[in-house]
C-alpha cells in the first residue's frame, strides 16, 4: 500500500461521510454503553476527535463536566437540550437526537465519573542501587557526554573508598563556573570545564526547536550576526554564573553572545553551500541598499559573531551594529529609515532576544501588527511551548467563553472568535502576543562586491534583523497607531495546580515579571532536566491532566516536579536543581526506576 | 486494509487515556560514543569515527555548532575542529536518543571497522601489556568498556568456549564495542 493510499483512507475515515466504528473495551458502564452508539450515530462523522471510548476519556478532554450536564460544552452544544447553550449541533437537524437520546446522554453525564486505574507495578520491585564508581560514570557521562579518563582523579579516590560517587558528582557540578564571564584557563580540570560548558550549551539549546532563520526570502547572511542558540546562552549564563539567579534571564534589554576561542581565524561563512561551508569571506565588504555597483558602507562596521570553541558568554555590546536603514522584501525595493542597535533587546531577557524574536516572529517581513488578524502568535506559542513546557491549548474549554467575542461588530469579523474551540487557543497566544505588538522584521543586504558571488547569493546573503515599529522614522502605515498603543497584555492560562491565571502587564519585560511569579517556568526547566538525566519523558500536558487517574510513577513524578519547581522558584540556582536530581532515587537506580513504574 | 484503519482509530483514541511518562532506555549521543571509543582505539580511530559515526546524529543525537566549525581557505591554516555533516538541521539534532535498528547496524558497521584495522585494534589491546592470566586480560578488556563492571568467571569461561581462537581478539573487542550497555552514560 502506498502512501497515497494511505492519505485516501484516512481522508474517508475522518470525513464527515464515512461513519467508523470503534469497539467499546470491556466493562463499559451502563450509562456509557448507551451513549457510545448514538454518538457514533450523529456526531464522529464531523467531530473526529469523538472518538474517545471511554468515559474518562471524555471527562479528561473537558467535553463533560460529571454530574453537571448544563456546564458541559458537549451537552451545551445539543440541540433540543433548553439549557441556554449553543445547541446547534447535529448541523443536520434530521439528525437531531430525539428526546429519549438527550435523556441518555444527561443521564449518562449526571452519573459520569473519573475512574482511577488499578496499579500496575507490579513488573518488578526490585530496586537495583548502582555502585559510587558507576553512578560517577553516569553523572560524567551526562555532564559532558564524553567518559572521563582512567586517570581521573575522582576515580582513584573513588575506588580508595576516600570518595563517594554522589559527592563526586556533586564537585563537578560545582565546578561549572565561569571566572566573571568565562572558563578559567587555567583551572586544573579545563578540558572538563569545557566540554560541559559545550555539552549544557547544547542542552540548553535543544529545548528550543526553531533552528532556521530564513524562511521566503532566504536571509542566510542572519547567521553572520544572529546565533540561532543565543536563547540558550542566557540560561547557559545563569548556570555557569551563581551570581545570575535563574529568574534574570527573563529579565533586561542586554543580549548575550558567545565567548569562543580559536586558533585560527576562519575565512568561510556559517551556511552551507552545495554540501560544504560557503567559502568566500576575507574582503567580506557589508553594504546597504540594493546597488551592489555602488555599495554603501555600513557604519559603524558590523561585527561577526565569534568562531571557535565555546569559553564563556559575555553580554553584547551596544553600538557596534547600528543600523539605519531596511527592507521588507528582496522585491520591495524602497528602503525604510529607522534607527535601530542590531544587538538591542526588546526586555523580558530571552523572550525579547533578537535571535527569539526572528526564529519565531511567523508573520512575512516588515508587517506591522494589527488588532486580531496579525500578530505575534507564532512567538507566543513558542513561548508556553519551550518555556512552560506545555502544548496549547493551555486552558479548558468551559474557560474560553469568558473571552469570547459575542457583539456583532461588522469591522471586527474574526470568525475565531466566536468560536469556543478557537477561542481556547486564542485567548492565550493573542494576549500574550499584544506584549509584542511592536516588534516586525526587516532584512538589508550584504553585499559582498569584492567577491565572485553568484547571482542568487545577493539574496542569500540578506540579514533579517527585529526593529520596534517606533523607531521607524517617517514611516506611515494605518496599523501604526495599535502596534505604537498602550494596550494592555494578559498571560492567561491554566497553571500546573489547575488554577486560571490572568495576569495583566504592559510589554515584554513586563511578561518576564508576570512568568516568574508563576512556578510553571521553574517546572519547565525542572522538567527538562530531569528528563535529560533520567530519560524519563515526561508530557506536562498529559500529566496536568490526568492528575485525578495519576498511576504510582506518575504520582512520583508530579510530587518530585512541584517539589523541585518551588525550590528553584527559591534557591533560583540551577546547579542546585541538577544536584536535587541526583539526590532523587531515580537517579541511582540501575535503570532509573523503568521497571518499577513502566506498565 | 481494515487492520489499518482500526489501528489508526485505536492509536486516536488512546491518545488522552495515555500514560504521560514515557520509559526508554536513553543512550549517550554521538559526541559520548566518539570519546569512549577514541579513548579505546586510541587516534588512529579518528579517521574512522569521522566517517562511520559522526556524520550519523540522526541515529545517534548530538546537535552541531556550526560555530565550532573553523576553516580557513589558506593552505596549511586549516583548523577544522569538525563539521556540522547535515547542514543547519544538525543544529537541533537529540541530544539523547533512543536504542534503534539503524543505531545497531551503524554501530556494527563502526565496530567491524574498528577491530579489523590492525592499528586500532592494537591500541585497543595495550590494555592487556602488564597482565599476565588469559581470563585476567579477558576482564581488563572487558573493563575498556565497563570500568565499573566485573566479568564473573563462569562468564569469562563461556566467552573462552564460544570465541574462535584464531580471532580472538579481533571477535570479543568487536561484540564489546556492539554491545549496548557501555552506551548508556
Amino acid at each position: 500500500m502506498n502512501y497515497f493510499t494511505v492519505l485516501i483512507i484516512l481522508f474517508f475515515c475522518f470525513s464527515c461521510n464515512k461513519k467508523p466504528t470503534l469497539a467499546l473495551p470491556s466493562g463499559t458502564d451502563t450509562h456509557f454503553a448507551k451513549v457510545f452508539p448514538i454518538i457514533q450515530e450523529k456526531c464522529v462523522s464531523c467531530h473526529s476527535e469523538m472518538i474517545w471510548n471511554t468515559t474518562n476519556q471524555w471527562i479528561l478532554s473537558d467535553y463533560i463536566i460529571p454530574g453537571n450536564p448544563k456546564q458541559s460544552p458537549f451537552f451545551l452544544s445539543l440541540r433540543g437540550t433548553h439549557v441556554k447553550g449553543k445547541g446547534n449541533m447535529p448541523i443536520d437537524k434530521q439528525e437531531d437526537l430525539t428526546a429519549e437520546e438527550l435523556s441518555i446522554v444527561e443521564n449518562w453525564i449526571l452519573t459520569a465519573k473519573l475512574i482511577k486505574p488499578k496499579s500496575n507495578n507490579t513488573a518488578s520491585n526490585e530496586k537495583k542501587i548502582i555502585s559510587d564508581l558507576r553512578l560517577f560514570y553516569r553523572c560524567y557521562g551526562h555532564l559532558t557526554q564524553a567518559r572521563p579518563t582512567p586517570s581521573n582523579i575522582f576515580i582513584k579516590k573513588i575506588k580508595n573508598g576516600e570518595l563517594k560517587g554522589l559527592d563526586a558528582c556533586n564537585k563537578l557540578v560545582k565546578g561549572m563556573k565561569f571566572n566573571k564571564n568565562k572558563l578559567d584557563i587555567n583551572n586544573i580540570d579545563f578540558t572538563t570545564q569545557k566540554l560541559m560548558l559545550r555539552n549544557f550549551q547544547s542542552l540548553h539549546s535543544s529545548w528550543f526547536p526553531n533552528y532556521n532563520f530564513a524562511n521566503n526570502n532566504q536571509t542566510w547572511g542572519t547567521f553572520e550576526f544572529f546565533d540561532p542558540n543565543d536563547v540558550a546562552l542566557y540560561i547557559t549564563r545563569s548556570l555557569f554564573n551563581d551570581q545570575v539567579p535563574f529568574k534574570e534571564i527573563f529579565s533586561g534589554e542586554v543580549t548575550y553572545s558567545a565567548i569562543r576561542k580559536s586558533e585560527f581565524k576562519s575565512d568561510y561563512l556559517v551556511y552551507r553551500s552545495k554540501l560544504e561551508l560557503y567559502q568566500p569571506m576575507e574582503s567580506f565588504l557589508l553594504s546597504l541598499g540594493q546597488d551592489a555597483t555602488k555599495p554603501m558602507p555600513w557604519l559603524p562596521r558590523p561585527k561577526y559573531l565569534e568562531r571557535g570553541s565555546l569559553v564563556g558568554v559575555t553580554a553584547t555590546a551596544m553600538n557596534q551594529n547600528k543600523i539605519n536603514i531596511g527592507f521588507i522584501s528582496d522585491a520591495v525595493r524602497k528602503p525604510i529609515k529607522l534607527n535601530t542597535d542590531f544587538n538591542k533587546g526588546f526586555g523580558g531577557g530571552l523572550l525579547g532576544s533578537p535571535g527569539y524574536l526572528v526564529l519565531n516572529f511567523g508573520n512575512n517581513l516588515g508587517t506591522i501588527m494589527e488588532d486580531g488578524q496579525h500578530n505575534m502568535r507564532t512567538w507566543s506559542k513558542g513561548i508556553f511551548r519551550d518555556l512552560f513546557c506545555r502544548d496549547l491549548p493551555v486552558i479548558k474549554i468551559s474557560d474560553s467563553k469568558n473571552y469570547m467575542d459575542e457583539d456583532d461588530d461588522e469591522d471586527r469579523d474574526l470568525a475565531f472568535e466566536k468560536s469556543e474551540q478557537c477561542m481556547q487557543c486564542h485567548v492565550s497566544i493573542d494576549s500574550m502576543a499584544i506584549s509584542a505588538k511592536n516588534v516586525t522584521v526587516l532584512l538589508n543586504n550584504l553585499i559582498a562586491a569584492e567577491l565572485d558571488l553568484e547571482d542568487m547569493d545577493k539574496v542569500h546573503l540578506q540579514t533579517m534583523f527585529p526593529v520596534s515599529t517606533k523607531n521607524l522614522i517617517n514611516f506611515k502605515h494605518p496599523n501604526l497607531p495599535y502596534a505604537n498603543g498602550n494596550e494592555k497584555a494578559y498571560l492567561i492560562y491554566r497553571n500546573f495546580y489547575d488554577k486560571l491565571i490572568e495576569k495583566e502587564f504592559s510589554n515584554i519585560e513586563g511578561l518576564g515579571k508576570a512568568m516568574t511569579d508563576q512556578i510553571d517556568p521553574y517546572i519547565c526547566i525542572s522538567k527538562r532536566y530531569f528528563e535529560y538525566f533520567t530519560g524519563i519523558k515526561i508530557n506536562l500536558n498529559q500529566l496536568l491532566k490526568r492528575k485525578k487517574i495519576h498511576d504510582a510513577g506518575e504520582t512520583k513524578v508530579y510530587q518530585l516536579l512541584e517539589k523541585l519547581g518551588l525550590e528553584l522558584k527559591k534557591h533560583q540556582n540551577l546547579k542546585l536543581l541538577i544536584l536535587s536530581i541526583f539526590n532523587t532515587e531515580w537517579y541511582h537506580l540501575q535503570d532509573f526506576g523503568y521497571n518499577q513504574y513502566r506498565k | 486494509m481494515i487492520k489499518i484503519i482500526i489501528m489508526i482509530f485505536i492509536f486516536s483514541s488512546s491518545a488522552i487515556s495515555a500514560n504521560s511518562l514515557m520509559f526508554q532506555p536513553r543512550m549517550g549521543n554521538k559526541y559520548y560514543v566518539n570519546s569512549v571509543l577514541e579513548n579505546i582505539y586510541g587516534p588512529e580511530s579518528k579517521i574512522i569515527l569521522q566517517k562511520a559515526l559522526l556524520p550519523y546524529s540522526d541515529f545517534f543525537g548530538g546537535p552541531c555548532d556550526p560555530y565550532e566549525v573553523v576553516l580557513s581557505k589558506k593552505k596549511g591554516s586549516s583548523g577544522t575542529l569538525y563539521k556540522c555533516f547535515n547542514g543547519m538541521p544538525d543544529l537541533r539534532s537529540h541530544m539523547i536518543s533512543q536504542p534503534s535498528t539503524l543505531r545497531t547496524m551503524q554501530m556494527k558497521n563502526l565496530c567491524q571497522k574498528l577491530s579489523q584495522d590492525q592499528k586500532t585494534l592494537k591500541f585497543s589491546l595495550k590494555v592487556l601489556n602488564n597482565v599476565k592470566e588469559f581470563k585476567d586480560k579477558i576482564q581488563s578488556y572487558y573493563h575498556s568498556f565497563y570500568p565499573w563492571d566485573n566479568l564473573s568467571n563462569s562468564e569469562i569461561e563461556n566467552i573462552i568456549k564460544t570465541l574462535n581462537k584464531k580471532y580472538f581478539w579481533k571477535t570479543y573487542s568487536e561484540l564489546l564495542c556492539q554491545s549496548e550497555r557501555w552506551q548508556i552514560p
